[in-house]
């Protein structure tokens, strides 16, 4: 079985690339940071112009009509260059779902959310549910600055307008993210559906922004070992380059062999996901728990690389770094998609211990911390 | 009026990988992957404006290559231009800038242009004498360094880019334009660009074809010819000023030698 992009989807991958080069540069980075909503409208756009976020979309609502494979590809590079607009819930998991809506629940308003996904006209966020009762709100990131969030529980999907649901904003730890506290109590929104059939699509929600938020570690991963061995070429000591010494070079080659090996599972699960493999939960956990692996341990030791300059603000390795730390742990945390591949394995896996948190605690108390 | 542009587009070896010469003629190893020169970027945008300005003129690029290499053409294609030509052929190996524009005026008169559009200078050779040798050859008028193109009726108004300012220039068409980088902001290929591109027409043209013969053209009809490459000259290091009372005045002579105030 080929999993590697074949040359229309490098030629469309490289294109992206090109484009990122160009309009995403660290000081792209650091002005979103500044910015009101943490990424530029005008860039999204752009994004709109060159196809990027109808990727997902069908042709017939104006967009390319491509899978998850070819979205994974494009969120590689985006995380290559840290593009701060949130492509992977409007662009990956929203036209996803909204995509699911449209073919196997027939929801109306989807074909013209799908249009306006493609034409760069709307922001779609989404958030997940372990159950449909009633939460104190949950933290959803992107849903500020959204035109339409959609919630998914295992047995109900809900769509709201954020005028009705959001109750604050907060910035994240990186701050081009902010998460918006989404109140579904508060909105008293009936689902848009319901019920048994609701099952499949919520799973493959979380399939999808877990594999695409992989893609985009694996990228991030890849661009700070980037740095950081532009950084070992040029800083010298002990009269010479400091990437001359062993002890530099072997913790610059772990992180390669990571990001490296990252990469295949995150296009397997791209492909399992697009062609809507039994195993496409099991692949996108695998994919996810892998890179959040590779880009933590890419952040960590670009960091030490880097020595004392890698700290600063003025470095531009924390825009990376900050950003591969919130997605570790955005659509679950290695602990999650570890727990996830086991039950794929296992039918009947030994409960965790007495006191220990359960996975979806654990993703909502990590993203707490990034707060 | 459906304006037929023409952009003549060069196809180079990417400038951000390292470059070599060959030692034994002096020229420019292109054997690699090539791509579409960045400065005819501007070109093909500019073309691509005007056309869909004129309500529903068409881009044509025209470019000679070795080996038949279509990838920057492809990058034109998909960014909007409608078919190309291009010619290739063995025989055209160590051609000057002469040679160069002779096959590119052949080919270009095959396109039937209102307008020809080309960058100031390519990226890989800087001879920037191609563009007003092909007008020539073509038996059209030429401007060159445009900053700003318009076309208003039977006739293109340009703003010319000079040291001091800019002249105000009318030229009636058919006529060679050759423009700057920043007379227009590129457009990226989006992705449908991209996947139409694939099936837009490349015609593809030996020198046979244009009713040429090796003598003309190629190293035989070459009438320049590298006699010697050197090595530039190493980075001198800069004056330092020492301000004795005088250094805004210093400073003021150094900007004016460089023609900057």
């Amino acid at each position: 079985m080929r999993l590697g992009p074949d040359l229309d989807q490098q030629e469309l991958a490289g294109a992206f690339r090109s484009f990122c080069d160009k309009e995403c540069s660290a000081q792209h980075i650091r002005d979103a940071w500044d910015g009101d909503r943490g990424w530029s409208t005008e860039r999204w756009k752009r994004l709109a112009e060159i196809g990027v976020l109808g990727v997902r979309v069908p042709e017939a609502y104006g967009g390319m009509g491509l899978s998850d494979f070819e979205m994974a590809l494009i969120a590689e590079e985006a995380g290559r260059m840290a593009l701060p607009e949130p492509l992977v819930d409007t662009a990956a998991v929203g036209a996803g779902l909204l995509d699911d809506l449209d073919r196997l629940v027939g929801w109306p308003p989807a074909p013209g959310w799908l249009e306006r996904v493609a034409s760069g006209d709307a922001v779609v966020a989404v958030g997940t549910l372990d159950s449909s009762v009633a939460s104190p709100g949950i933290l959803v990131h992107a849903a500020g600055e959204a035109d339409l969030v959609l919630l998914a529980a295992p047995d109900a999907i809900w769509a709201l307008d954020p005028a009705d649901c959001v109750t604050e904003v907060r910035r994240g730890l990186d701050g081009t993210r902010r998460f918006a506290r989404v109140d579904l109590g508060s909105s008293r929104a009936l689902p848009v559906v319901s019920g048994e059939q609701v099952r499949s699509i919520s799973v493959a929600v979380t399939d999808r922004g877990a594999t695409a938020t992989a893609a985009m570690l694996v990228g991030l991963g890849a661009g700070m070992l980037d740095m950081a061995v532009s950084y070992a070429g040029q800083r010298r000591q002990f009269g010479r380059q400091i990437g001359s010494f062993q002890a530099v070079k072997h913790q610059l080659a772990d992180v390669a062999v990571r990001v490296e090996f990252a990469r295949p599972a995150v296009w397997r699960a791209a492909a399992s996901g697009a062609s809507g493999d039994a195993t496409a939960s099991r692949d996108a956990s695998v994919a996810k728990a892998l890179a959040s692996q590779a880009a933590l341990l890419a952040s960590r030791t670009a960091l030490q690389v880097h020595g004392a300059v890698g700290y600063t603000s003025e470095c531009d390795l924390h825009l990376w770094a900050k950003r591969a730390w919130s997605l570790a742990s955005a659509w679950g945390d290695v602990t999650f998609h570890r727990r996830r591949v086991l039950a794929s394995l296992v039918p009947d896996p030994a409960p965790p211990l007495q006191g220990q948190a359960q996975p979806m605690d654990t993703f909502r108390a990590d993203r707490g911390a990034l707060l | 009026m459906d304006m037929n542009v023409v952009v003549c587009v060069k196809q180079i070896p990417d400038p951000t990988a390292p470059q070599a010469l060959d030692p034994a003629t002096g020229t420019l190893v292109r054997d690699g992957k090539l791509i579409l020169d960045d400065s005819d970027a501007y070109g093909v945008e500019m073309g691509l404006q005007l056309a869909e300005q004129s309500g529903g003129g068409e881009v044509t690029l025209v470019s000679m290559a070795p080996n038949a290499e279509t990838s920057g053409l492809r990058t034109a294609l998909a960014m909007g231009a409608a078919k190309a030509i291009l010619v290739s052929d063995p025989l055209l190996a160590g051609s000057d800038a002469l040679s160069t524009a002779k096959v590119l005026a052949k080919a270009i008169a095959r396109a039937n242009p209102d307008l020809v559009i080309a960058a100031t200078e390519s990226t890989d050779g800087y001879t920037g004498t191609t563009p007003v040798q092909v007008a020539e050859l073509l038996g059209m008028p030429s401007v060159t360094f445009a900053k700003k193109v318009t076309v208003q009726g039977p006739a293109v108004h340009v703003e010319r880019q000079t040291e001091a300012g800019f002249d105000e220039v009318e030229c009636p068409l058919p006529a060679v334009v050759t423009v700057t980088a920043g007379v227009v902001e590129p457009r990226y290929p989006s992705f449908k660009g991209i996947m139409a591109a694939k099936s837009k027409p490349v015609d593809q043209l030996s020198i046979a074809d244009l009713g040429l013969t090796a003598g003309e053209v190629g190293a035989g009809g070459a009438r320049q010819q590298v006699v010697d490459v050197s090595a530039a000259d190493e980075r001198k290091a800069g004056e330092v000023v020492v301000d004795e009372g005088d250094a805004h005045e210093r400073v003021v002579a150094f900007l004016e030698q460089l023609k900057i105030v």
